[in-house]
Order: C-alpha cells, then structure tokens, then sequence
C-alpha cells in the first residue's frame, strides 16, 4: 500500500512537471515597436497582430475601457508618470485577473499614450522652403530686399545700379536674414 | 565717297552728343548704347575710313600736280584738305572709342559668358543643396533615434526608461482616504420588542487612511502593501502586503497576506472610492459582508490567473489558496459564548493561528467583457476555528453576477456559510448544531455619462436590496452590547439602501446614502442617514 501510494505521488510530480515544462514560463513581452503598435496604436491593432483569436484583436484602449472602468471610474492618465502606472498595472493585473497579453497591451497603451505629443505641435517647416545663404562673393553683401507675399522663396529682381552689368542676376537672400524657425519641444 | 559720307556723319553726330546725367535717368552702359541705338563701329569701319582717307590724300597730289594756280582747284584743295583734317579728327576719335570700349566681342560671346557663369552659380547652388539636405536627413535620423531609444543617459538611469524592465520601478504610492458622518435613526429604548438596544448617537467619523506601496521588481516580481490607518486611529496592517510572482502569461503565485478572493465584493469594490454606497461608516457595509461572508485577508499562498476559452471572447478566471485560517479564542477558554460564536467579525485575523488546520478554497470566474458581464462561484472550507482542539469548521460557497455597460452598473451576490457549532451543543442561545447564514444583495447604479448637463454627468444614483438569514442563533439570546452598531447584530433583516454620489472628479466622491432596515419580528429601530467624502489617490 506505502509503495502505491509513492507511485501515485512520484507520478503526480512528474506529471506536473511535464505540464510546466511543456507550457512554460511565456511572458508576453510588452512591445513598443512602431510595427507592433500599428498604423494607429491607440485605435487599430497592428497587421502583425492580426489574428482570428479575440485576445488577439484586443488593443490596449479596449482592454482599458473594459476591465478597469467595471470596477471603478478610470482615473486620468496624464495625473501619473509612466512609471507609477507601470506598477498600478503589475497591481491591476492582480487585482482584476488579466491575462499576460492583456496587460502587455495595457502597458503598451498607457506607455503609448504617454508618449502622444502634444495636441498642437509646432509645425516644422518645409525643407523645400529654405533659403539658402548666398554662394557668390560678389554679392553677400547685398542687403535683403522684402520678400514679397506669397513666393517666400524668390525676390524681385534688383533695379539696374549706374555702371553695374551684373543688374540681370536675380537677387538672392542670405540665410541669416530668413533662417528657418527651430521648433520648440514644449 | 558720297555713299560713305552719311554712316560718317552719324557716326559723328552720335559721338559729339552729350551724355545725359545719371541722376535724371539710369546711365546705360556704353557699349550697350553702341550696339543698340547707332550702326555698330567694327574694323570694317575703320578700315573703309583710312581707305578713303588714302583716296582722298591722292586726289590732293593729283591735283596740286596738274594744274596748282586755278582757283577752282585752289578751292577744291582746300576742301580736300578740310575733309582730310576732318577725317584724321574722326579716326582719332574712333581710335579713342574703340579703346574706351569694356568688352570686345559680339552680343553671343557676351550671352555665352553670361550663361556660363549662371551656369557655375547653379552648380555651386545644388551642391549646397545636396550638402543641406544631407544635414537635414542627419538631424532627422538622430531625433528618430533618440524618439525611439531615448536619450543617451547613463546606464543606471536609462533602466528607468527600458521598455523590457530590467530594472526596479521607482515606489509608487497610491491610497485611499475616507472619513464622514453618520446618524442612526430610532428609538432605541424601544427597539429589540422594547427590550432595547445601545444608543448610538450620531457624530463624524473617520473611515480610512490607507496607503498602498507599489514596486515591480521586474517582469515577473511585484511588491505591493498596504498600511491602514482605521477608525480608531490606530496604525495596522492593511488589507494586504504580498509578493506577486508572474510565472507565465496565466498563472501568478501570491504570497503573503491577500484579500481574499471570495466573490466579487471583497476582492475588487472593498475600496470607499470604488464602492457606490458609503461603506466605512460603523454598521454600513453591505449586509452579506457583515453577517454572512467574511470581508477579510488571507495569510498564505495562493495561486490565480485567467485565459480565454480557445480564440472565443470568453475569459476564466480562477484563484486558488491556502491559509491561516478564521479563528476564535473564546474568553474562557474551551467555553465560547453565543455572542462570541455569532460575531464573524471577530474570527477574521489570519495573523494568528490555533490548529494545524488551513483555509482551502477558490474561485472560477467566466467573464464575456465586451458584454459587461461576468459570474463567478467560491467556495472556501476552513478547518478547526476554535481555539482548544474542537473538530468544528467553517465553510461557505458564494456566487457573483456583474453587469457594467455604459450607464448602467448592477451588482448581484449570494452567499451561504455552514458554521459548525457541535462541540458547544448546550450553549445558551444556540439552536442545534451548526449556526446557517444565508444573504445576498443585488445593487444597481445609474450614472448618465451621455448626459449634456456636466452636473449630472457626475451624478450617480445607487439603490441595493439586502437581506440576510440566520439559523441556529437565538437573537433574544444575544447581548446587543457586544456588538458595535445594530446592523452587526446577527439576525434575519432586509435592507433598502438609497444613495446619491457626485464625483468632483474620477476618484472623489462625495456619497449620501439612507439605510431603511428591518429586522422582523426584532425590530432595532435602526435606520441610518451617512454621507461620505472618499478620495482615492
């Protein structure tokens, strides 16, 4: 009876240990990538996502909306650093019972939307736009006629000077007179 | 001779005119008027002038040779002579001109001079072009790559920042804070069926100050406690201070003290910001968890974790443990009282422990979350719970339904524990030998989130039913003063609670909630009016 009873419970170890071994120890990795987070990682799940599975076709919005506003209202994400919700999340993921895939997207969401400029940003300007500074010698000293409204790039063309044959070149502008505005990272 | 003599004179004429000041009006150059405005002055020019001029100086020679005293020849050598005086003026004159003249050449060398130097200018110009737009691209490769593996910081620094979290995050503190005022209602000299009860007066109370530590170690360890500051004002544990190990994507191991998962109440709306009823108030949680399901930590291990059911929308969830058990040292020992054996409240503290018996139960859950719908079953079996070695237990089974979609939030539980009380048959106040308590409640909440009015918006308004049964306990036998308030008192009511709650924002609310209790055939008389300030932070 003793020597059944240490098969039982030899056989239970090993059968435990096989099933631990074949599932393993996965953690879905929280991606930040580009590619992952797809075209508009807020809304749209990325094509290297897409999969017939519903956990799958879950984005991080949604597993937001879902699980943390069932208990409670979902408090606003800007009041926090990233880091504090990396750990309220680890906590959430607990609490509420998620899924590993479930909270790496989460984290993923809430990492993203960290990330999210500002609503407004600066609007960069053109490289085509530039103006650049004047190559020929003879003509950096020129001062910097107005530039006419609407052909930011081009100026009108200089009056003829007494006894200058050069009158026909179009004048060009130096750099330093219309250099491009850097935008501010507020 | 006479052909010529016209081209002469205008060539003349042009250079004996007066050059026009520049201030009246823009001075061309010279060579431009030249070959604009007047017959061009080349070599052949020159050339058909120094002939004529030979032509002339043979006539004079022919002349003065033939016949030197006719005065018609003497006039015609004189004119001769003029015009020769005059042509060596013009050649002079000419000679200086085409001196004075800036560039040689004709009007398509000078355009093929011109173009070449545009020529060079654009050339130089692309190159510019192609030296700026490489800078360009160089500046917007570098801030891609600092946007998408940050700054350059130190090592230790840049792990705060590492997406895989190699690294410990810095200690967040999150927490709840909850105090209010409450009043009971009724008379209590002639509640109980006129045997009374303890006045209750009403006044301030304060709920809760508590504090939750949070750290993740990595990906698979996290920390988290909690300190509470109760009504007393005294510093104790809190409802929590555990180690999560995530061992894969659906299994993580708890150890340490844990809330335990019995139901849905307990577990995940035991918070004052999260409950929609005032429920730190003395004697205002829900009924089922005061008299019939423990709201209690666990001391032991547990293991939970959830997964959908193949690729449908179906979630399980499921938490098992073991722990330290309900417990209870009776007074005397070996002799415990009605009143000892009916407080359940009193049984909670899993930081001691009287036998070698444990807790052991779980809990499955089937969730369908884009339904808003969730149901859950527990179970729980504690084993020996009074101190002194007597074979008596606990068990009890609890079921949980949930709906949350939109506006509507509603909440059922029902719930049923089997308290063995056979050791003590003979105790004044027990009936038979195990004391049964059976509750539920189902609670609903309506918040008009869609609503265009930004007051109502935040306006909640909650209404729960309870009730709760008990056998085996002889309440006449209870002494009313060993329990706090009267709604901890163990027998049969049914409850009507209506409240109001208005969010100031996502995690302050300010509750009012009126409790109409009834307890048939026993009548306490204690119907309750509390309002409640809960921020959760």
């Amino acid at each position: 009876m003793q020597s059944m009873r240490n098969y039982w419970l030899t056989g239970s170890i090993l059968l435990l240990t096989a099933t631990l071994t074949a599932v393993g120890c996965y953690h879905t990795p929280v991606d930040t990538s580009e590619y992952a987070t797809g075209p508009v990682p807020l809304r749209e799940p990325s094509p290297a996502r897409n999969s017939c599975c519903y956990e799958d076709s879950l984005t991080g919005g949604e597993i937001f909306s879902m699980y943390c506003s069932y208990c409670h209202n979902a408090p606003a994400l800007s009041e926090r650093p990233f880091s504090n919700f990396q750990n309220v999340a680890a906590h959430m993921r607990v609490r509420a019972n998620l899924t590993g895939k479930e909270y790496a997207k989460l984290v993923e969401f809430l990492r993203r939307w960290h990330d999210v400029p500002p609503p407004n940003p600066p609007v960069a300007p053109s490289p085509k736009r530039f103006i650049f500074s004047q190559p020929m010698s003879e003509l950096r000293n020129q001062t910097a006629p107005p530039t006419p409204l609407g052909n930011p790039g081009l100026a009108p063309r200089a009056e003829n000077a007494p006894g200058d044959s050069s009158g026909e070149q179009p004048a060009i502008v130096p750099a330093q007179a219309t250099a491009p505005q850097v935008p501010s990272q507020n | 001779m006479h052909c010529r003599l016209p081209a002469l004179l205008v060539v003349s004429a042009l250079l004996c005119q007066p050059r026009i000041s520049s201030a009246q009006e823009p001075v061309l150059p010279p060579a431009t008027v030249s070959t604009e405005n007047a017959p061009a002055v080349t070599e052949q020019d020159f050339a058909l002038l120094q002939r004529n001029l030979q032509d002339l100086r043979a006539q004079l020679a022919t002349t003065q040779g033939t016949n030197q005293k006719t005065d018609d020849m003497q006039k015609r050598v004189e004119l001769l002579q003029k015009q020769i005086e005059t042509q060596q003026k013009m050649l002079e004159l000419l000679l200086e001109h085409v001196k004075k003249q800036p560039l040689a050449g004709t009007p398509v060398e000078k355009l093929q001079a011109s173009v070449a130097t545009l020529e060079a200018r654009s050339n130089q110009a692309a190159l510019r072009d192609q030296e700026l737009g490489a800078a360009i691209d160089h500046l917007v490769e570098h801030q891609d790559s600092v946007e998408r593996y940050g700054l350059p910081l130190p090592a230790h620094l840049k792990e705060l920042f590492d997406p895989s979290s190699n690294n410990e995050t810095p200690l967040s503190i999150y927490g709840a804070l909850a105090f209010g005022y409450s009043h009971i209602f009724g008379d209590s000299a002639t509640a109980a069926n006129g045997a009374g009860r303890p006045s209750t007066p009403g006044g301030f109370y304060f709920g809760e100050f508590t504090p939750d530590f949070l750290l993740k170690l990595n990906d698979w360890i996290f920390l988290e406690a909690e300190i509470g500051i109760g009504a007393d004002g005294s510093v104790s544990a809190g409802s929590f201070a555990q180690a999560d190990f995530f061992v894969n994507d659906w299994l993580t191991i708890i150890a340490g003290r844990f809330v335990a998962p019995i139901a849905w109440f307990n577990e995940r709306l035991n918070n004052p910001w999260i409950n929609k009823l005032p429920g730190d108030a003395p004697g205002s949680g829900p009924l089922l968890w005061q008299q019939v399901l423990p709201a209690f930590s666990m001391l032991g291990v547990q293991a939970q974790g959830s997964f959908y059911l193949g690729c449908s929308p179906f979630k399980l969830e499921y938490n098992a443990y073991i722990s330290n058990g309900l417990n209870l040292t009776p007074a005397t020992a070996g002799m415990p009282t009605i009143n000892e054996l009916a407080n359940l409240e009193n049984m909670t503290s899993t930081f001691s422990f009287i036998t070698n018996d444990k807790i052991l139960g779980g809990r499955l859950g089937l969730w369908w979350p884009a339904r808003g719908l969730e149901a859950g079953i527990s179970g729980m079996y504690n084993g020996d719970y009074v101190a002194g070695g007597f074979e008596d237990s606990i068990s009890l089974w609890a079921l949980d339904l949930n709906y949350r979609k939109g506006n509507w939030d509603v909440r059922f539980e029902y719930g049923m524990m089997n308290q063995q009380v056979g050791s003590f048959a003979g105790t004044p106040g027990l009936l038979g030998n195990d004391i049964r308590r059976r509750g539920y409640y189902g609670q609903i909440a309506y918040r008009p989130w869609d609503a265009s009015n930004r007051f109502l918006q935040k306006t909640e308004l909650v209404y729960r039913y309870s009730h709760v049964n008990f056998t085996g306990i002889d309440p006449t036998a209870l002494d009313l003063t060993t329990f706090s308030t009267p709604m901890d008192v163990p027998v049969n009511r049914q409850q009507n609670e209506f409240g109001i709650n208005h969010y100031f924002y996502p995690r302050l609310v300010l509750k009012c909630a009126y409790q109409v209790n009834d307890e048939p055939g026993f009548h306490l008389h204690d119907n309750q009016f509390i309002s409640e300030l809960a921020w959760g932070w």
